[in-house]
C-alpha cells in the first residue's frame, strides 16, 4: 500500500506523526522536553542525591541500610557508568584493566531500595525544595549535593574560555574521570622524547597525592618503554605532601634520570599554543604535559548558590556536612570544606557513612544529629613502582570534639618504605569499597 | 568503647533473668541477642588430631573454617590469661564474652572477616593477620593485634577483638569454644552478625570457589585448624 503524505494528512493524522516520519530532525525539535515532575511524592521524607560519584553512592546506601522504609532516596547522575579516579593512576601505569574502574548504578538501586535517575541536574531552587534536570522535576526534604569538583581555568586564561577549552582538550587534566584519563593515557603511551611537564594543583585540591602517584606510574611508563625524555613536575608547594619521603625516594631510585622535582613553582601563566608555563620557579618548554588548573566545588553547588566565593567550597558543619546556608542541604564529597578533612573517595566514603547519613537520619528520626556522628578515618595507597608493584600509604585518624563540634586528627600513620605487600593493599582497599558501594 | 554503669546495670539483669547455661563460658546474651548457636564441632589438626590447649603454639594465628564451610576464624593462644570482657556493638548492643578458654584460659578464637570491609584470609593472600608481642605493625605501631590492611582496622583479642584503631566500629565475631578432656570445641558465635552481608558481597568469589552459594553455605561438622602461614603463603603485613 503507498500512502502519500496527502492521504495522510486528508486522513486527519496528527500533525506531529507526519513530521516524524517526513522529516527526524523538525521531528526532534516538536519532541516534548521533559519538564514534568519525576516519580510520584513520597509519604515519607524524601531525600534527593544529586551526583552519584563516591559521596553520591554511599549515602544513597547508608541513607538506606539506615533508615529503610522511612525514607524515599533519589539518586540523580549525569553519567551512564561509574568511572573510579582513585586507581586511575595505576590503570594508567597499564598495571590493572579499566574493567577494575567501572561500575553499575543499576544493581546497588535495585539491591538497596533507592531510585536511580540518569539525568543532569539543571537547575536548584532551594525556595521550593525542587530539583531541576533533564528528566523533568522533583521536589525533596532534605537535598544531598555530591558535585564533585570543577576545574578553575578561569585562574590561568580569565575570562578566554576558548583558550581554557584549547587547553583543555590539548592537555587534558584528568582529575574528573572519563575521556579525558583515556586520552592521557594515550598521550603517555605515544611519548618518545623531549619533556613532559605535570602541574601540580595549588591545595586544597582533590586527592592530595594523586599528583605525585600520576608522576610515579607515568615515569614507569616512561622507564618500561625506554625514553630518552624528563618528567618535570611543577609543584607549588614547597615540598612534596603527603608522603613525601616515598615519593621522594622513588623518583630518585626508581627513576633519577627521569623525574625531576620543582618545588615552589607557582604557575603565573599557561601558554597552551607556544608550550610554556611560567612558574615562580621559572619558566618551563615542553613538548607535552599533564595540566592540572586549580579546583572548586562542583558546577551544582554553584548553581545553588552555596559556595563561599572566598574559597570557591561549601562551608558546612564539620560533623554534620549540613551547609552553613541552607539547613534542608547537606555538601558531600569534595565539594565540602572540613578543616583536616583531605579530598579523597576514602574520606568521601567515610564522612558521608558516619557522619552526614547518620546525621541526616537523625534528624528524620526526631534525634540529636551531632551525638550519632562518629569520628571518620582516611586511607590512601599511593602505587609508585610497576615493576614490581609497590606502594606507599598514610592513615589518618580523627576524634571528635564534642565540646567545639569539630573533627580533629588524632593520629597519623604513614609508611613510606615502599612494598608490593602494600601495593596488594592498594587493590583490596579498593575493591572493598566498590563492593560496599555498589553492592 | 567504655560501658556506664546504667549498661553494665542493664546487662547483669537481663543476664540475671535468661541465667547462665550450665556450660562453662556460654555468655548471656542481651537485647537482638548477638549470640547464635550452631552445631557442636570439634577442632582437629590436619593429622586428625584433636586441638587442644597444650598443642597450640603461643602468639601464632591458626585458621579454621566455622560455622559454614567458607567463613575462616582465628583461634590465637594469647601470651596470658584473658577474662570475660564486656562488648557494646554499633547498633548499642552489649554482649559479654567468656574469655580464654583452657586451663590458663588463653585461647582465644574470633571469626576472621573484618567487620568494616569484610575482607578475610583466603588462599591466595590474607589481608588480616595477627601482630605478636613486639612485632608492631609499622604502620599503626601496635602488637598484640589482630590487624587489617586493607582499611587499617586493629582489633585486641585480648579485649574480645573490639576494635582498638581504624574505622572498623565493631569487635569480630567470637567464637564460643568449648573445653572438654578430648579437646576444643566451637559451639557458636557471638557478636555482629556479618554473615549474611559477607555471602551476599562474596557471591561471586564463593561460588568460584565452593560451586555455589549453597555449597558455600554448607554447615561443617567438624574444623581443620591450620597455622594462617600453612594456610596461605602470602600474608599480608603493614
Ligand atoms: C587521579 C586521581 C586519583 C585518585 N586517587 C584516589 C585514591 O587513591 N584514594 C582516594 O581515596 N581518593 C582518590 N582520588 C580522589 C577521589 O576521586 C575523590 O575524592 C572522590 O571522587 C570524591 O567524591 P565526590 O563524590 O565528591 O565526587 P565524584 O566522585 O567526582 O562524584 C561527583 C558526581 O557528580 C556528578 N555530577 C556533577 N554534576 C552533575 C549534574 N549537573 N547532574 C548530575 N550529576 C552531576 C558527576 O558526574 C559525578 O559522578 C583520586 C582522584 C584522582 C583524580
Amino acid at each position: 500500500m503507498n500512502t502519500s503524505r496527502r492521504d495522510l494528512l486528508k486522513a486527519g493524522v496528527g500533525s506531529l506523526f507526519i513530521a516524524t516520519i517526513s522529516s527526524p530532525i523538525s521531528a526532534f525539535s516538536m519532541m516534548p522536553m521533559h519538564s514534568g515532575r519525576m516519580l510520584p511524592p513520597s509519604k515519607v521524607p524524601r531525600v534527593v542525591i544529586v551526583g552519584g560519584g563516591w559521596a553520591g553512592v554511599t549515602a544513597a546506601k547508608h541513607l538506606k541500610k539506615e533508615l529503610g522504609d522511612k525514607v524515599d532516596v533519589v539518586l540523580i547522575e549525569k553519567r551512564k557508568i561509574f568511572m573510579s579516579c582513585p586507581i586511575s593512576n595505576v590503570w594508567l601505569g597499564g598495571l590493572v584493566e579499566m574493567d577494575f574502574l567501572l561500575h553499575d548504578f543499576q544493581t546497588p538501586a535495585s539491591k538497596y531500595g533507592y531510585h536511580f535517575i540518569n539525568a543532569t541536574v539543571t537547575g536548584i531552587n532551594r525556595h521550593k525544595r525542587r530539583v531541576m534536570t533533564t528528566e523533568g522535576y522533583i521536589n525533596y526534604d532534605y537535598l544531598i549535593l555530591a558535585p564533585g569538583i570543577r576545574y578553575n581555568y578561569e585562574a590561568w586564561f580569565g575570562k578566554d574560555r576558548d583558550l581554557a577549552r584549547l587547553c583543555a582538550t590539548k592537555f587534558p587534566s584528568a582529575f574528573i574521570p572519563g575521556s579525558e584519563h583515556i586520552a592521557l593515557k594515550r598521550k603517555i603511551e605515544n611519548f618518545e622524547e623531549g619533556t613532559f611537564v605535570l602541574v601540580v594543583p595549588p591545595p586544597p585540591h582533590r586527592c592530595p597525592p594523586a599528583p605525585y602517584e600520576r608522576a610515579a606510574m607515568i615515569a614507569h611508563v616512561f622507564k618500561k618503554n625506554g625514553i630518552k625524555g624528563k618528567l618535570i613536575i611543577l609543584d607549588p608547594k614547597k615540598e612534596i605532601k603527603p608522603k613525601g619521603k616515598g615519593f621522594g625516594d622513588a623518583y630518585k631510585q626508581l627513576y633519577g634520570d627521569i623525574v625531576e622535582y620543582v618545588p615552589n613553582a607557582k604557575v603565573k601563566a599557561v601558554d597552551p599554543v607556544k608550550r610554556v608555563i611560567k612558574t615562580t620557579a621559572g619558566d618551563f618548554k615542553f613538548d607535552d604535559a599533564n595540566l592540572n588548573p586549580p579546583h572548586q566545588a562542583g558546577d551544582l553547588a554553584w548553581l545553588a548558590g552555596l559556595v563561599n566565593k572566598k574559597t570557591g567550597w561549601c562551608d558546612v558543619d564539620p560533623l554534620t556536612l549540613q551547609s552553613k546556608l541552607d539547613p534542608r542541604v547537606f555538601v558531600a564529597g569534595d565539594s565540602a570544606s572540613v578543616k583536616g578533612f583531605p579530598k579523597s573517595g576514602d574520606m568521601a566514603h567515610n564522612h558521608t557513612q558516619n557522619m552526614l547519613v547518620k546525621a541526616l537520619a537523625a534528624i528524620i528520626r526526631g534525634k540529636d544529629p551531632y551525638s550519632a556522628v562518629s569520628a571518620p578515618t582516611n586511607t590512601c595507597y599511593s602505587m609508585v613502582n610497576g615493576k614490581p608493584k609497590e606502594a606507599i600509604v598514610i592513615n589518618v585518624l580523627y576524634s571528635i570534639d564534642r565540646k567545639k563540634k569539630a573533627p580533629k586528627k588524632k593520629k597519623v600513620n604513614v609508611v613510606n618504605k615502599r612494598s608490593s605487600q602494600l601495593a596488594e593493599s592498594t587493590f583490596e582497599w579498593a575493591k572493598a569499597l566498590y563492593r560496599d558501594m555498589f553492592g | 568503647m567504655g560501658l556506664s554503669r546504667r549498661d553494665l546495670i542493664r546487662v547483669c539483669a537481663i543476664g540475671g533473668t535468661l541465667g547462665l547455661t550450665k556450660n562453662v563460658g556460654i555468655p548471656f546474651p542481651v537485647q537482638g541477642s548477638p549470640l547464635r548457636k550452631f552445631p557442636r564441632v570439634p577442632l582437629m589438626f590436619a593429622n586428625g588430631k584433636p586441638v587442644k590447649p597444650q598443642s597450640l603454639k603461643v602468639e601464632v594465628p591458626y585458621v579454621f573454617f566455622y560455622p559454614y564451610r567458607s567463613t575462616p576464624c582465628f583461634l590465637i593462644k594469647l601470651r596470658e590469661r584473658v577474662g570475660p570482657v564486656s562488648l557494646r556493638l554499633e547498633s548499642g548492643d552489649i554482649y559479654k564474652w567468656q574469655g580464654g578458654i583452657g586451663k590458663e584460659k588463653t585461647v582465644v578464637a574470633f571469626v576472621a572477616i573484618c567487620t568494616h570491609q569484610l575482607s578475610y584470609p583466603r588462599r591466595d593472600k590474607s589481608f588480616l593477620s595477627y601482630y605478636p608481642k613486639e612485632k608492631k605493625s609499622p604502620l599503626t605501631g601496635k602488637d598484640e593485634v589482630i590487624q587489617c590492611c586493607a582499611h587499617m582496622s586493629a582489633f585486641d583479642p585480648k579485649s574480645g577483638a573490639k576494635p582498638v584503631e581504624g574505622p572498623a566500629k565493631d569487635p569480630l565475631p567470637a567464637v564460643i569454644l568449648h573445653e572438654d578432656t578430648n579437646g576444643i570445641y566451637a559451639e557458636g558465635v557471638l557478636g555482629k552478625d556479618i554473615f549474611g552481608e559477607f555471602f551476599d558481597l562474596y557471591r561471586r568469589e564463593l561460588r568460584r570457589e565452593f560451586g555455589s552459594s549453597k555449597k558455600a553455605k554448607e554447615l561443617v561438622s567438624q574444623a581443620t585448624v591450620v597455622e594462617l602461614s600453612d594456610f596461605t603463603g602470602n600474608i599480608i603485613k603493614c
